[in-house]
């Protein structure tokens, strides 16, 4: 089995399945108990919190843990919104964000708020100039992604931090790092973003985990009401195994970075120059050369990339059409769209996500599949 | 279900004179074989009833009905008290039971009715009826009888036992399963083909069911689909047996080698070939499908003729003069709408012309078709067949 679908979710470490079964069975205390059990349970909960701040260089207290990206997006635009809307109404957000973005700011926007989208070029990159002017008196939030998920553009988000804080000093930013984190440094210190976002099963943590960065001072409405855990911003009872998975993998996938990075590069370079080398009349790239090595969005000509996708699965190779939130619906994808690929090529369009365990061998007999599936399925 | 029976009616098996047994024992062995996971069940035929007990004390009564409803064959049922025949015991429980009832409906008028097959029973049907009527207005003083047009019945009939009941809950009528034959039904992932199914299946036929596979051009989980719309159909159908044909290489040579516009109206003739190879490997009697005259391009009387000359067995259409929304009204009731109508594309859809021929004729479909190597296509899809039991 060739596994490239590392952006729709991870296999998660070894070492991370363990210590998610073992804190499950031996540390099933409630951190909110007064008992010494549950101080057990609490004194996991905030050693993971600490390890976790020290990957981006915060401060614990500026961890909230969440039960994952989506969650953390939603607070961070619903939570901003509510908190800021005696300042403002006015929103900045790129239309290339994922569905969470998109579809929390569709709720501000029937509520009142004004949403306005940066335009993006035929890569998927914000214009930093353009951002400057559209800054208002009243613009409470920009909501921008370091990684697209689609095509791997890498936003110029330290910049942005710069020019909104610059131009408007009480401008939240929300940096939404789901894709980013692990692969990215990502340090609070330099980038000025007020709240981020980021998921645990992305980078081989267990599923329904994400965590939300909001700095000092930064105030948020919780969406959720309840019993006041996560200093009153998340309710629900905490998820310390989750949590503890989650710390273990960031630690590993922070150490093993700029490692991963440099072997899935060589993957991702692999699979081009086969494909380049087989077919280079049939294939559009449409990730940028600077952009993540870990997503590759390329498009096939006419052919549809589901044909592709289900072929592919026939020999084990998983990848996805587009962006996997989106595959199930058979339509063209908002990113896609954005980019304003071609028709011939829009409706082929495959993401291939790798991760440090990919092996050039993989790409290779991916690209040969890909051969061969052109060959026999383009009508 | 201590002390509660179900009595289970049937209609039209009346109506088969000489063949009645074969028909009622059909039905009972359909309504037990679709009953015994639920525990131990006693099924009884008497004078053109059929009467079901189980000894059990937490037998699932609600769920027996909800299965039966799905028994074709069944008229009605209704769940019934048994008594011992006791005239106090039987005016008492008549009177708790009113209670129940009233304590559901808003009910003003009701009438009883009896009848008596115990003919040692010392009073006749017209005075049980008038008895408990009046201990029943006794106890209930604001009902009234209205013997013409009463919100509700109260029936008593007075056995060896004494079975008192007042609901009649319609069932799916029809022919029991086993009864009429078998068909083989060309079910794909669509609104129509389970429900033309199903209509079949209600006379009493027994379903095979064809689906054509079309990887990579369809998905695993188009398949899957199929194969939970065969599960809701077997539902009704005591079981259904499925053969996924892989068709994936005929698509291909018919698109590569005949004209885009009449694609689908050969693919349509492979379709009805190869199901009815099937069919007559499996006994079956004839084809099924959900075609419906006008609906798609394939689907217009020249198509229609051209694709039913492809075969010579019988073809079933049960749909062919409804339209959509009575379709999807069926569906609705059969329990394979919300099936249906997920999202994954089947192999009709991707291999669509942008323009195809509503007006085919049958001496071009056959030139087209010509340059194919139909007998080797054929074969070699049929040696591949899969064949899943639902």
């Amino acid at each position: 089995m060739i596994y490239f679908d590392n952006s729709a979710t991870t296999r998660p470490y070894k070492e991370v399945v363990d210590l998610v079964a073992k804190i499950s069975y031996e540390e099933y205390g409630n951190p909110a108990s007064l008992h010494s059990f549950g101080m057990r349970a609490e004194r996991i909960l905030e050693q993971s919190r600490k390890q976790l701040a020290d990957t981006i260089r915060a401060d614990p207290e500026e961890i909230v843990f969440t039960s994952g990206g989506t969650e953390s997006i939603n607070m961070a635009i619903k939570g901003t919104a509510e908190a800021m809307k005696r300042s403002g109404k006015h929103i900045l957000s790129t239309p290339i964000e994922h569905p969470a973005s998109l579809e929390s700011l569709k709720v501000l926007e029937n509520m009142g708020f004004e949403v306005e989208m940066l335009s993006v070029d035929s890569k998927g990159f914000i214009d930093p100039e353009e951002l400057r002017r559209k800054i208002r008196k009243d613009t409470i939030l920009v909501n921008i992604m370091m990684v697209n998920n689609e095509t791997g553009v890498i936003q110029p988000v330290t910049e942005a931090g710069k020019i909104i804080k610059s131009v408007n000093q009480n401008t939240l930013f929300h940096v939404d790092a789901v894709q980013a984190y692990g692969k990215l440094p990502i340090d609070t210190r330099s980038l000025k973003a007020d709240l981020i976002s980021f998921s645990a099963h992305k980078i081989h943590g267990p599923r329904g985990v994400g965590m939300l960065y909001l700095r000092h001072g930064t105030k948020i409405r919780p969406i959720l009401s309840g019993g006041g855990q996560e200093k009153q911003y998340r309710s629900g009872t905490v998820n310390v195994p989750g949590i503890a998975g989650f710390a273990c993998a960031a630690v590993k996938k922070t150490e093993q970075m700029v490692q991963d990075n440099q072997n899935i590069r060589r993957v991702r370079e692999r699979l081009i120059s086969e494909l380049k080398q087989r077919m280079p009349d049939k294939i559009r790239i449409n990730s940028p050369e600077d952009g993540l090595p870990g997503i590759l969005s390329i498009s096939f000509n006419s052919i549809k990339s589901e044909v592709i996708l289900h072929a592919l699965e026939l020999n084990e190779i998983y990848v996805s059409s587009g962006s996997a939130c989106s595959s199930k619906k058979n339509s063209i994808s908002h990113v896609v769209k954005a980019l304003s690929i071609p028709a011939p090529w829009a409706d082929g369009t495959i993401r291939f996500s790798f991760c440090g365990e990919n092996t050039e061998e993989e790409a290779a007999a991916c690209a040969q599949a890909l051969q061969d599936i052109m060959n026999t399925f383009t009508l | 279900m201590l002390n509660k029976v179900i009595l289970v009616r049937y209609e039209e098996i009346f109506l088969k004179k000489s063949n009645r047994n074969v028909f009622e024992n059909r039905l009972i062995k359909n309504i037990r074989q679709r009953l015994e996971s639920l525990g131990n069940i006693r099924v009884t035929c008497s004078q053109s009833r059929i009467y079901i007990e189980s000894p059990d004390e937490d037998f699932d009564l609600m769920e027996a009905i909800e299965r039966l409803k799905k028994v074709f064959g069944i008229a009605s049922v209704s769940i019934v008290h048994k008594v011992p025949t006791d005239y106090e015991l039987i005016k008492t429980s008549a009177v708790s039971m009113v209670a129940d009832i009233l304590s559901r409906y808003d009910y003003k008028t009701f009438k009883v009715e009896t009848k008596r097959a115990d003919k040692t029973f010392p009073m006749r049907s017209p005075e049980i009826s008038a008895d408990v009527g009046a201990h029943i207005l006794r106890n209930f003083p604001r009902l009234k009888v209205d013997v013409r047009n009463p919100d509700f019945v109260f029936y008593i009939e007075v056995r060896e036992s004494t079975y008192l009941y007042s609901e009649i809950i319609p069932c799916a009528k029809g022919l029991p399963t086993g009864t009429g034959g078998r068909a083989t039904l060309l079910l794909s992932g669509g609104i129509d083909s389970p429900v033309a199914g199903w209509m079949i299946a209600k006379r009493g036929v027994e379903l095979d069911a064809v689906y054509f596979h079309s990887p990579p051009y369809t998905s695993e989980r188009a398949r899957e689909k199929v194969v939970r719309l065969s599960e809701i159909l077997s539902e009704w159908t005591m079981g259904i047996r499925l053969y996924v044909v892989p068709f994936t290489e005929i698509q291909m040579a018919i698109h590569q080698k005949c004209p885009e516009d009449y694609l689908t109206i050969i693919m349509r003739r492979y379709m009805m070939k190869i199901a009815e190879q099937i069919a007559r490997n499996n006994g079956s009697l004839g084809l099924i499908t959900g075609e419906s005259i006008g609906q798609v391009a394939s689907q217009t009387m020249e198509s229609l003729l051209v694709t039913n000359s492809a075969v010579s067995l019988p073809v079933y259409r049960p749909l062919i003069g409804m339209d959509k929304n009575e379709v999807v009204s069926l569906a609705k009731h059969v329990g394979s709408f919300e099936t249906s109508i997920l999202p994954y594309e089947d192999c009709c859809t991707l291999f669509v012309a942008r323009h195809p021929t509503t007006r085919p004729s049958l001496e071009k479909t056959l030139d087209y078709e010509s340059v194919l190597d139909e007998e080797q296509l054929i074969a070699r899809a049929l040696e591949q067949v899969e064949t899943v039991i639902v």
